[in-house]
């Protein structure tokens, strides 16, 4: 409190500038500055700043003297403005008002003049203006009424001095017990017609509504007719009875836009929570008759099989997608939370990133599940790839967990053996250009609420593992003869996040 | 007594048609209009049967419907209601308590059954001749509308950042026990007056909607801020701040202004509106609401926030 009245004052003391500087000097000091007055500003400067030793003081004047400054470089342009632009603008406005029939006195823009508060009538609950106010004789009464409202319904007649009816009860016109804060009427208990539904104040002791109003207060007005003036619709507008604390949509805590993706565990590898099942990678199975690189034609290649230590090609072979990962880049998107967008030029069928996550059972899948239900999570990150074999990136995993799902996909999920580990690879369907989204189709086994999609494309399905209506033609590029082994994902992402 | 009174009572009829015509203005009820009146604990179907301004005031003679002439008495309009639905509502709910309580006399039984059968069938007429005059119309447009606007809910839209600055806000305040420094600047008052300066060169004059709205926020923030757009720990600011009739748009800012935007979408569902209206209040609310994230900048800014020092002197008080 101290600080904030040694603020004013410091700024009261800015303001006025070097006058106020005087009577802290002594005598001499004072007779030197009345001597010299073409140096006054630059001697008080100099002199008086060591005066005020503690810093505080020297912070605030120094404060003080900036608000100064922006101040007096504010008013010329802010009079200039308000002159050539706002205030003949109201004044028109008033002019117009007046001239299509409407009162002076209405025509008056508060927030322009800084008034006091508005105060409502309260037989017709619009406001009083100034110069229709009428007055209570009481003292200490704060009602406030229009000299009409209290002509035509209180029956009032300007000889007299007008007693606001909220001073006595209505029906044995004796000294009352509680008024309303609504309307006009005050009473007794025991005069009220319906005394069990007098709500009384607690916070405000001897005010009540009365059995007039509906105890919800929203409903006050519900039975007006529709309104057309605007006026008429903040008159109308309900306000609480009692005090209410101000509270915010919670869920808004958890929208509040985020500047860093949900955070997890990086890795570079699969991590197995199961026992892992490694093929014998040295057992002389290996491309043979391929050329000194492997492509289409290898037979390693048409059985999603990576060149391993066991082929005889060089290292520059064409065979060994999960080497090199393609420039991704996580972005915010519009629609679908967070996704990944292409950081370069892709060709068709080039590896892109490989999906990296915890290797689960499936008893241990369907625990994680209801654990995430329980906790009320909403974000699956799981892709299931074969019995007891599924690859969960809800806690860890790399960027490929962030790829939203598209009913017209531009990747697609392939399950290869590489040094007879089973590894799952995002490659492209097509070419895909820099800064593109990177999308997939999730086929979405639904677990918890209906996730609508959000894709955009054509042949949306409308959400997210809705069977497909059109045939699944399968697109066989290596050996037509081979059907690939599709992976059969559950619970993926929902593009929502 | 019973001769004398009546007597008294066409007197002072003759003496009313006899005198002045009472003026047109003033009068809450007209002769012939059915009303509900007060008598005692209950309310009663009445008819207004004359009108006379006595004693500089207004009273109204009215009939008891289903009941004997001896019960018609000069009443003031303070016991007089509207014959609307809700107060017959009203009525019905007082005449299911009394009723009971009549229930256990079994010596007047019959009578209250005459008379209720009487009102009854008075209400028939009544709802019949309603039906002539083509009120069920009315009646039924209006229900629809009512029912229109009951769906209807202000869709107005906060961007993202404000948000934010909303959350932000319940932070400082909720659980770092910090509150806005007042007096703010810019205060409610300069962000309307800039907005309409705004308005203004844009439309290249002032809007009758646009001013009217303005004006309707400024007056409901000030009567809505103490009642429910503050947070617990802010209603001893409000109180040291407010005194006398100051306006709180001349005291706080935009931090408690946008509260109000999270509060008009629900409120306005309550208020009758029109169609017009009701799209021309939402396009400028929405455009104001754009107006201050715009100038978030300038208006809305993290350093507003300062620790509650009052309270650091009461922890002192209770140290000591």
């Amino acid at each position: 409190m101290l600080d904030l009245g040694n603020m004013s004052m410091s700024a009261s003391v800015a303001l006025t500038c070097c006058p106020s500087f005087l009577p802290a000097a002594s005598g001499p000091e004072l007779a030197k500055s009345i001597n010299s007055p073409e140096n006054l500003a630059g001697e008080c400067n100099g002199k008086h700043l060591p005066m005020i030793p503690p810093e505080e003081e020297v912070k605030d004047i120094k404060i003080a003297n900036g608000v100064t400054a922006f101040t007096r470089k504010q008013n010329p342009s802010d009079r200039v403005k308000k002159g050539f632009v706002l205030d003949d603008h109201v004044k028109d406005w008033v002019k117009r008002r007046v001239a299509s029939g409407v009162s002076e006195s209405t025509c008056f823009l508060p927030f322009l003049v800084g008034a006091k508060k508005m105060v409502d009538c309260l037989v017709c609950h619009k406001p009083v203006y100034p110069g229709e106010d009428l007055s209570c004789s009481v003292r200490g009464c704060q009602g406030a009424y229009h000299s009409l409202c209290a002509k035509e319904s209180l029956g009032f007649s300007k000889s007299s001095k007008f007693k606001c009816p909220q001073h006595e009860c209505f029906v044995c016109k004796q000294r009352t017990q509680w008024r309303c804060v609504k309307c006009p009427m005050a009473a007794h208990d025991k005069h009220s017609p319906w005394s069990k539904e007098i709500l009384h104040l607690k916070d405000q002791p001897g005010r009540a509504v009365c059995w007039r109003h509906p105890t919800d207060w929203r409903l006050d007005t519900k039975h007006a007719v529709a309104q057309s003036e605007i006026e008429e619709v903040f008159c109308q507008l309900p306000l609480p009875y009692v005090e209410e604390e101000f509270k915010i949509d919670l869920a808004w805590k958890d929208s509040v836009v985020k500047e860093d993706p949900p955070s997890y565990v990086h890795i570079r590898r699969n991590i197995y929570l199961v026992k892992k099942k490694r093929d014998n990678a040295n057992d002389g199975v290996g491309c043979t008759n391929c050329g000194p690189n492997c492509d289409r034609s290898c037979v390693c290649r048409v059985q999603c099989i990576s060149c391993s230590k066991g082929c005889s090609c060089p290292e520059s072979c064409g065979n060994r997608p999960f080497r090199k990962e393609k420039k991704i880049k996580i972005v915010k998107t519009e629609h679908c939370g967070w996704g990944v967008e292409a950081a370069e030029s892709i060709n068709k069928e080039d590896f892109i990133v490989e999906y990296i996550g915890e290797v689960i059972s499936d008893a241990q899948c369907e625990q994680r599940l209801w654990d995430m239900k329980h906790k009320g999570m909403k974000d699956f990150y799981m892709c299931e790839i074969q019995k007891d074999f599924t690859i969960d990136a809800t806690f860890k995993g790399n960027a490929s967990r962030f790829l939203n799902h598209s009913c017209n996909p531009n990747c697609v999920l392939e399950k290869w053996q590489v040094e007879g580990e089973t590894r799952v690879g995002v490659f492209a369907a097509r070419q895909i250009e820099a800064g593109e989204p990177l999308t997939y189709d999730y086929r979405f086994v639904q677990f918890g609420p209906e996730v609508k999609c959000n894709c955009g494309s054509e042949n949306c399905q409308g959400y997210l593992g809705t069977k497909r209506k059109e045939p699944n033609c399968l697109v066989v590029s290596w050996g037509a003869k081979r059907r690939r082994l599709f992976h059969r994902p559950i619970a993926r992402k929902p593009q929502q996040d | 007594m019973g001769s004398s009174s009546k007597e008294e009572t066409a007197s002072d009829g003759d003496t009313a048609s006899g005198g002045a015509s009472p003026s047109n203005d003033g009068r809450l009820f007209s002769e012939g209009e059915r009303v509900l009146a007060y008598h005692g604990p209950r309310v009663y179907g009445a008819k207004v049967q004359k009108v006379e301004l006595r004693k500089k005031e207004w009273k109204y003679f009215v009939h008891y419907l289903g009941w004997n002439k001896n019960w018609d008495e000069w009443v003031s309009a303070d016991r007089l209601l509207k014959h609307t639905e809700e107060n017959l509502v009203k009525q019905k709910a007082l005449d299911k308590k009394q009723g009971v309580e009549k229930g256990t006399k079994s010596g007047r039984s019959a009578q209250t059954k005459t008379r209720s059968s009487a009102d009854t069938k008075a209400d028939k007429d009544d709802t019949k001749t309603n039906a002539a005059k083509g009120k069920k119309r009315k009646h039924e447009s209006g229900n629809e509308k009512d029912n229109v606007t009951a769906e209807k809910l202000m869709k107005i839209q906060i961007p993202a950042s404000l948000k934010k600055q909303l959350t932000d806000d319940w932070e400082y305040i909720a659980q770092k026990d910090k509150v806005v420094k007042l007096p703010r600047s810019p205060n409610v008052d300069e962000i309307l007056s800039k907005y309409l300066e705004f308005k203004t060169k844009k439309d290249g004059m002032v809007t009758d909607s646009v001013a009217e709205i303005l004006k309707g926020i400024r007056s409901y923030f000030d009567k809505a801020l103490p009642v429910m757009l503050l947070y617990k720990k802010e209603r001893r600011q409000y109180q040291e701040s407010i005194v006398d009739d100051t306006s709180p748009s001349t005291v706080y800012g935009a931090e408690h202004l946008l509260r109000l935007f999270v509060k008009l979408p629900d409120l306005f569902s309550y208020v009758n509106m029109e169609e017009e209206t009701w799209s021309r209040m939402q396009q400028t609310l929405s455009d104001f609401l754009k107006f201050i994230q715009k100038n978030q900048s300038t208006f809305l800014l993290p350093s507003a926030y300062d620790s509650d020092k009052v309270s650091d002197g009461k922890g002192k008080g209770k140290d000591d």
